[in-house]
């Protein structure tokens, strides 16, 4: 597999030079899929809309979009609207190819500053480039402020909102809003967040540790978990780890229940705020239990260790992901998550209490 | 490990009946228990080439157990060391994902070998004990894998062995499983034989006969696109189909495995067991689960339905063919008989077609054309379903046709192409005006890659039926009465091809590189049809 690169770039200015300047880009896209004997085939997945509050979140976009048309034929719409600016719509269209094996796969992309008044009308400017019929989900670029994100009417046109609570200085403020916004919205919008994804698999790690009959029955003997991050603070990561242990194991902030403990730590070979090690004590029938998921290097290595009987150990590798793959990952699975939901409002009250 | 021991270690029922909570909503949500994968035969090729290799990527992905161990047993006398480091240099060799030191530690760590000859009347005693210390140490809680990884004549003596043994019996000591692949027999009465051994041992629940096409990629997606598209299912019938041609060609020859081919031939190597498969789901009703038995129960619905082919009928349903020297892919290649450990004067067929009818309402009158060979002019597996034509064309002598023997007014039927191997993907061929004042047609395809719609590397065969028996799903393999029904249809021609064997002057009867012979193509001009040029 490797990457042709844009295909094709033209400048267009107003909605309706940008509408034109795509129905061409997807002649194109036909034009190079047809090399192939006979009429050629488009698969579109979906529509991605990426909504960046500045020029440096634009190009983080705009280089996260470029990597995913290979794994994902989505129409990507980048858009960097400013009120204050003077009224324009400026925008560059370009047709992202990549060769795989024989064929050619292709993903439009559109990168539009909007200013003026239209900024505060995303719906109206986003909609008609859309194609028709296909979900479409909206990225928040970066940290934009959470109540003005979720108070924009672009929300409206997309089925799920993909952002990163683990962006913001305040993570335990940012989940708490978050929580609460989500509340609002209830089940109309689905929600992707790229921190919750990064944890994924040390809770499939976690998890499976106890699918085994004879670690079963230390899942409701949890005594202690201990969640570490690297970085000076309790991350985003941490705080959605330990919310998910609580709220899959149903544990109210009560004095009877487990002890749930996030911290953080500076470690060299671990970026901030990643996940560190998560170490939970176990005890079932008077025998005790340790499981421990740790970062080793550039794999997960879980341990399993029961006091007089059982010592097994699972390593997966992981790599460090960059935030275009992460999107990527995120749209593979474009279901509501309600296991996300239920973590963050734990996360946010496992947070509120330990201030 | 005592059974006192075992009761206090062991969930409760509530436990297990409340699941794992922290399971939900995770994307991979069936790792299998903690369990032991027993290989005999694992110096052997299988092992080093396909098997641990499989086992290895199941680790890298994460699809395996903590506690997953492996117990290579095998003649030859060597260390727990000497195994691993052979097994080392197999995966780096050939598996599908890199060998990383770090989930090699840990996969390695699990490993272990005993020497056993199983051709001898030696006991299984070290292996059971062995097994019991991984349980103690690893927490394998008696889940068992047995992959009898030898030749088949020692399927059913290994399998009373372990019968004997106390090593096959489940009862409260978790699952014992065992996975062979085929030639399951050579004939319907050598399968039913080997069958009942087999089940002096082990039940049909704990018995996995790979057929490792069903664990191709696209093979499982033929299961999805028949049965997760509501457009395809009401034309799935005699009403619309007008046939279904089913190729497996190889542009190989015998590789080296002449002596097994002067036994086998092309019809028990791959028509009896592989396009058996591949037309049971085509031809299949939609199961009401994807569960083992349910998918099963269904494709052996079908199997019955097929006409049985009287011995003397075989010749005017099936065409035989062997290779003669020729040229494939640019390089001169011997025949057949110039083969080693293949007889001067072989009549073994490497060719086969053959056509067959199945007796239900929705197949009725809509043949399946199956066909394999080796030596042909390319490596292909695909299942082509030709529609029938439309009954009037209002568009006259405007239709530009392909060359062939379809009349030249009439245009070409719809196709709808499943390709296996390589390039894996689905085409549909349909008919469009060919721009211009005129009004001319032509056919055009509408090709689904595959590969370049879902660009994750698929897993190989072996991963995912491996993973599935250790989860205990069966779908994917095949059962008993398949495999018997299978040799039904195919030891009936068996029989009538004994007592009709091929010309001597006549063979071999079609040149390496070719489509086969040509009465493979005079047979389907017989029913007014061709055979697809792959």
């Amino acid at each position: 597999m490797s990457t042709v690169g844009a295909l094709e770039v033209a400048h267009a200015s107003g909605l309706h030079a940008v509408n034109r300047a795509l129905n061409d880009m997807h002649h194109e896209m036909l034009r190079i899929g047809g090399g192939r004997e006979g009429a050629a085939v488009r698969l579109s997945v979906l529509n991605l809309v990426a909504a960046c509050v500045d020029v440096e979140s634009a190009d983080l976009a705009t280089r996260a979009v470029g990597g995913l048309g290979v794994k994902h034929p989505v129409r990507a719409i980048i858009v960097l609207a400013d009120p204050a600016a003077k009224s324009q719509m400026e925008a560059d269209v370009s047709l992202q190819c990549s060769a795989v094996d024989a064929a050619q796969v292709c993903a439009e992309q559109v990168r539009m500053f909007i200013g003026g008044e239209a900024a505060y009308h995303l719906a109206s400017v986003v909609t008609p480039l859309l194609v028709p019929d296909i979900p479409t989900n909206l990225w928040l670029v970066g940290s934009p402020p959470l109540q003005q994100a979720f108070g924009q009417d672009a929300v409206a046109i997309c089925e799920r909102l993909i952002l990163d609570s683990g962006a913001y200085d305040d993570d335990a403020g940012a989940l708490r809003l978050l929580a609460e916004e989500l509340e609002g919205v209830g089940d109309a919008l689905a929600v992707a967040d790229i921190a919750w994804e990064r944890t994924h698999t040390w809770r499939q790690l976690i998890a499976q540790s106890f699918d085994g009959e004879t670690m079963r029955r230390f899942l409701r003997g949890i005594t202690l978990v201990e969640v570490e991050c690297s970085g000076e603070r309790v991350s985003a990561q941490a705080w959605l780890l330990a919310g998910w242990m609580a709220s899959r194991l149903g544990w109210k902030a009560a004095s009877n229940q487990p002890c749930v403990v996030a911290t953080s730590r500076r470690v060299e070979d671990v970026a901030a705020p990643n996940l560190v090690r998560v170490t939970l004590e176990c005890s079932a029938r008077g025998q005790g239990a340790l499981v421990t998921v740790e970062r080793q290097g550039a794999a997960l290595c879980a341990v399993i260790d029961v006091a007089g009987g059982i010592h097994a150990e699972r390593a997966v590798p992981v790599t460090d992901v960059d935030s275009a793959e992460m999107v990527g990952s995120l749209l593979e699975s474009g279901a509501e998550d309600p296991v996300y939901r239920a973590a963050l409002r734990g996360a946010a009250n496992l947070a509120a209490a330990a201030r | 490990m005592t059974d006192a021991t075992l009761d206090t270690e062991i969930v409760s029922d509530a436990e297990r009946a409340e699941g794992n909570a922290l399971s939900e909503g995770l994307r991979q949500g069936r790792l299998p228990l903690p369990c032991v994968v027993v290989i005999f035969g694992a110096t052997g090729d299988l092992t080093k080439r396909k098997l641990v290799p499989a086992l290895y990527a199941l680790a890298a992905d994460g699809q395996l157990p903590p506690g997953f161990c492996i117990v290579g047993a095998g003649r030859t006398e060597q260390s727990d060391e000497e195994f691993r480091a052979a097994m080392r240099e197999a995966v780096s060799r050939f598996s599908r994902v890199p060998l990383r030191d770090d989930v090699w530690r840990v996969f390695a760590d699990g490993m272990r070998y005993c020497a056993y000859d199983f051709s001898t009347k030696d006991g299984l005693e070290r292996l059971a004990q062995a097994l019991g210390e991984l349980d103690r140490e690893r927490g394998t809680a008696g889940n068992r894998i047995f992959y009898f990884s030898i030749p088949p004549s020692g399927f059913a003596p290994l399998a009373e062995r372990l019968g004997s043994a106390g090593l096959t019996r489940e009862e409260n000591t978790g699952f014992r499983r065992m996975i062979i692949e085929k030639p399951f027999g050579r004939d319907l009465d050598s399968a039913r034989e080997l069958n009942r051994k087999l089940h002096n041992a082990f039940s049909e629940e704990q018995i996995y006969r790979i057929d490792h096409y069903l664990g191709k990629e696209t093979v499982q997606n033929l299961l999805v696109f028949r049965f997760a598209n509501g457009i395809f299912e009401p034309l799935w019938s005699r009403q619309y189909i007008d046939h279904v041609q089913i190729t497996v060609a190889e542009n190989i020859g015998v590789e080296g495995r002449g002596a097994y081919y002067e036994e086998s031939g092309a019809l028990r190597d791959i028509i009896q067991n592989h396009v058996i498969q591949l037309m049971a789901i085509v031809g299949m009703e939609a199961p009401s689960k994807m569960q083992g038995e349910t998918v099963r129960d269904e494709k052996v619905k079908l199997l019955r339905a097929v006409r049985p082919i009287h011995p003397d009928d075989a010749l005017s349903h099936t065409v035989r063919g062997q290779y003669a020297a020729g040229w494939v892919d640019g390089e001169e290649v011997r025949a057949y008989r110039d083969e080693k450990d293949v007889a001067a004067d072989s009549l073994r067929e490497t060719y086969v077609a053959m056509k067959l009818d199945v007796d239900n309402w929705r197949w009725a009158g809509t043949p399946f054309y199956l066909r394999t060979g080796k030596r042909l002019p390319k490596r292909a597996t695909e299942i082509a379903i030709q529609f029938r034509r439309v009954p009037h064309s209002p568009f006259g002598g405007q239709v530009a046709t392909r060359a062939g023997i379809l009349p030249k007014d009439s245009i070409d039927p719809n196709l709808l192409v499943l390709r296996i191997q390589p390039d894996e993907g689905i085409t549909l061929r349909f008919s469009a005006k060919v721009p211009g004042q005129s009004l001319r047609i032509r056919s055009v395809n509408m090709d689904f890659l595959y590969g370049s719609a879902f660009l994750t590397a698929s897993p190989e065969a072996y991963e995912r039926l491996l993973l599935d028996c250790m989860l205990g799903d069966s779908t994917l393999f095949a059962r008993e009465d398949e495999v018997e029904e299978a040799w039904r249809i195919c030891t009936a021609i068996l029989d009538g091809w004994r007592a009709h064997p091929p010309d001597r002057q006549g063979t071999p009867n079609y040149e390496s590189g070719t489509w086969g012979p040509h009465e493979a193509r005079d047979f389907m001009a017989c029913d007014g049809r061709q055979w697809r040029r792959l």
